[in-house]
């Protein structure tokens, strides 16, 4: 087990140890699963967001 | 096509290669004009660190290690490279920066553009196939894409907005091919009349 806040990168011997395995096909994915990925991510895109602002300069 | 990637979702403190996360900031430009500023921002769905991982290590350890803290910030980094994941089916439609008015190349999923591109057998991008337990579409990193946000920042925002890192040896992968599409060599075009 690491120590907490401890942190030896790549190389730390525990590294791969909390790898999930995750091998289902893409035809695995349940229903509820591909809906909620639809509606939180699916869609989702990269979009603009503009701020104005009136400047304040510090002394 | 390729199996589903492994990640890994257990959130360390430090930033990783290989760390996926939302609704990222991009800065377009800060506009200043007779005592107005303007600020464009990008908000990316998702991006990837494609930052070395030993670099960020040391990063980490410099800036908020517990143990003597270095006399010098020669390990700080300035900034972490990322990239942007779209979702394939809207780059297969060429739609996935819409949003932005910006029109891309269709990609037909049939025949060798949309084969080549699943297979990542083009420079420019890599295809990334979650399995089910993982809350990201299959995606398209497109390195052309790649842009810079400081460290202090993804620290500040992991918390809410890690999704997951990608697994040794997908990582690995990941991280070689960017570097492969970076140092490519432009040589120059035969033009008519050469021999």
């Amino acid at each position: 087990m690491k120590k907490k806040g401890h942190d030896d990168g790549p190389f730390d011997r525990d590294y791969v140890a909390d790898v999930q395995t995750s091998t289902a096909p893409p035809s695995a994915k349940s229903e509820d699963m591909l809906e909620i990925q639809e509606n939180l991510y699916g869609v989702a895109k990269p979009r603009r967001v503009v701020l104005r602002g009136k400047i304040i300069r510090e002394e | 096509m390729p199996d589903p990637i492994k990640v890994r979702v257990g959130r360390e403190p430090r930033i990783r290669q290989g760390d996926i996360f939302r609704d990222v900031e991009f800065v377009e430009s800060v506009i200043e004009e007779e005592g107005i500023i303007r600020v464009a921002r990008i908000i990316f769905p998702f991006v990837v660190v494609l930052t070395q991982d030993c670099d960020l290590a040391q990063d980490f350890k410099a800036r908020y290690g517990r143990k003597i803290k270095p006399s010098n910030q020669d390990k700080f980094l300035i900034s972490v490279l990322v990239a942007p994941l779209y979702n394939v089916d809207h780059v297969c439609q060429g739609e996935h920066l819409s949003e932005l008015d910006i029109q891309m190349a269709t990609v037909p999923r049939t025949g060798g553009l949309g084969s080549s591109l699943l297979q990542n057998k083009r420079p420019r991008y890599h295809y990334l196939e979650f399995s089910h337990e993982v809350p990201l579409p299959n995606s398209i990193v497109d390195f052309k894409h790649h842009f810079s946000v400081t460290v202090e920042y993804l620290k500040r925002v992991k918390q809410d907005d890690f999704v997951c890192n990608i697994a040794p040896v997908y990582r690995e992968d990941l991280g070689q091919r960017f570097a492969s599409f970076l140092s490519r060599i432009g040589l120059p075009e035969k033009k008519s009349g050469d021999s």
